[in-house]
């Protein structure tokens, strides 16, 4: 047997092994007992050596070495080198005896919140993005929703980087309140309130926290950085995603489109604005595959109603096999934005669905314009316009000569 | 690491402070490293199948948990003996004097 002093020692070492350590429950009593047995009779051996008993003891831990790196092992032994590398140093094994101070349990109530938040903002994002942006805001999303749960139990846990986690990410939700309710006035913002107050309490308890986690593990500056690049990535993903690149998704420069005005003698007064347009690719699953159905893109044109407007209702036909692949007065979704524009009318406008389209094929649109007496058709001017999604329009002004100017591209107006 | 415990529990049965000076003793202390790396090794063979333990009971003292060697854990140290003698006959044809 050893002196109790000893004995305490020692269990305590394999203790902190144990809780650097994921091991299955039911294999926890016998590993500690394992361990301990290794102890003690190294202990044994040192004094038999002629060893002190206090120095037996600090050198039987010494020899056995590090708990972490052990409890490390042992977790790469049953979880995995990946689990090990991430989770297995983010979150010790073993909850801790004292009670949870109330205000570290509602930081972690927080945190859980969020986390809930992230995962409905990433399953709504993911279902209406294009391919590769559903795939980046999957990405952070997923990753910013997992850390947020696994600092929820790491607070419980008593480290210090998830009760810095959670400062920040109630510093992000208040922020993200003030912005909102800064822009839409009359709305008062839950996150202000309940992230305000949080952070107030939390300042004021700022003792209390700092004992509940003073025996925190430390995680490597390359673990704080990448947890500080996934909560900032998926909390901005929702604002960046919808400008982020897609290669699967068709650009302007895919888009061959002309427009051309005729014109007919001073007589009859009358006119026509025809438009071909061909599309070498189209978009990728534009609205994600959540959005099975909406227009997509639009074909505007615009004249002065002081000397001429559009009459009758022209499709768009594709000129190969006369089928009708778009018609007017339809609303598209973007339509809220085109009816701010005083010079549109009904006739003059088309959404197009864009699955309708398809690459390669030549499709045309004529609309016939009525000129209003003792106007002189030189004087007349009409703006196309093609709006792509979102993503882009091309624009146009012609006349009865030519075209005045050429295409040129704007960003949506609103955007 | 995996190899030499096999190695040494190929000898005969042992637990894990018994390896650990064996491992020392047999290598001149070549071999050193923190004793405690020792369990999670043995643990992973154990779940790999190629060592199978058993506790003993000792008479005033925590009782002993010894390791022996599965038919697959036989089939493992021949397979990485003669990995290890190749890789060793490599070596020895580069850097022989």
């Amino acid at each position: 047997m050893i002196p109790s002093g000893a004995e305490r020692r020692l269990r305590g070492h394999v203790d902190r092994v144990l809780r650097s350590a994921h091991v299955p429950t039911a294999e926890r009593e016998e590993l500690a007992e394992e361990l301990y047995g290794h102890l003690v009779e190294r202990w044994q051996g040192l004094v038999r050596g002629g060893v002190d008993e206090a120095a037996a003891t600090d050198r039987a831990i010494r020899d056995f070495g590090s708990a972490d790196r052990i409890g490390r092992d042992l977790t790469r032994t049953y979880r995995g080198r990946f689990w090990a590398s991430t989770i297995g140093v983010l979150l010790p094994a073993t909850l801790p005896r004292a009670p949870q101070p109330r205000i570290a349990w509602w930081l972690g109530a927080s945190l859980r919140l969020y986390a809930l938040f992230y995962a409905l903002a990433t399953v709504w994002g993911v279902g209406h993005a294009s391919p590769v942006r559903a795939i980046l805001w999957l990405l952070f999303g997923a990753a910013a929703t997992a850390l947020m749960f696994i600092a929820a139990m790491a607070l419980r846990r008593r480290q210090r980087w998830a009760l810095d986690l959670a400062i920040v990410v109630n510093v992000i939700g208040f922020l993200y309140g003030l912005y909102t309710m800064l822009t839409t006035p009359g709305l008062i913002s839950l996150n202000v309130i309940f992230s305000g107050l949080l952070l107030l309490l939390a300042a004021s308890q700022s003792d209390r926290l700092g004992l509940w986690v003073r025996r925190s593990r430390p995680i490597r500056n390359a673990h704080a950085v990448a947890i500080l690049i996934v909560i900032l990535g998926g909390s901005i993903s929702p604002a960046i995603a919808g400008d982020f690149p897609d290669p699967t998704q068709a650009a302007a420069d895919d888009l061959h489109i002309t427009a051309s005005m005729t014109c007919s003698n001073e007589q009859s007064r009358d006119g026509t604005v025809t438009v071909d347009l061909r599309w070498d690719r189209l978009d990728l699953l534009p609205g994600g595959i959540g959005q099975v159905s909406g227009y997509g893109d639009m074909l505007i044109l615009e004249m002065n109603p002081e000397t001429s407007a559009p009459f009758g209702f022209s499709s768009l036909i594709d000129v190969e096999t006369g089928e009708r692949v778009a018609e007017p007065n339809v609303f598209p979704p973007a339509g809220d934005r085109v009816l701010q524009n005083e010079f549109l009318n009904g006739p003059a406008m088309i959404g197009i669905e864009h699955r309708n389209l398809q690459p390669g094929r030549l499709y045309r649109l004529t609309w016939e314009f009525d000129v209003w007496d003792g106007v002189d058709v030189r004087d007349l001017q009409a703006g196309v316009e093609y709006w792509h999604l979102d993503d882009f329009r091309m624009e146009t002004l012609i006349d009865c000569d030519g075209t005045v100017l050429e295409w040129w591209r704007n960003p949506p107006a609103g955007s | 690491m995996g190899l030499l415990l096999l190695g040494l529990i190929g000898q005969r049965e042992m637990y894990g402070y018994e390896l650990v000076a064996e491992l020392r003793r047999q290598t001149d202390s070549v071999v050193d490293l923190p004793e405690g790396t020792v369990y999670p090794a043995l643990r992973r063979l154990e779940r790999q199948g190629l060592v199978s333990g058993r506790w003993v009971d000792v008479a005033e003292a925590p009782r002993r948990r010894y390791y022996a060697l599965t038919q697959d854990g036989e089939r493992a140290l021949a397979a990485g003996r003669r990995s290890w003698r190749r890789f060793v006959s490599a070596a020895d044809t580069i850097l022989r004097p």
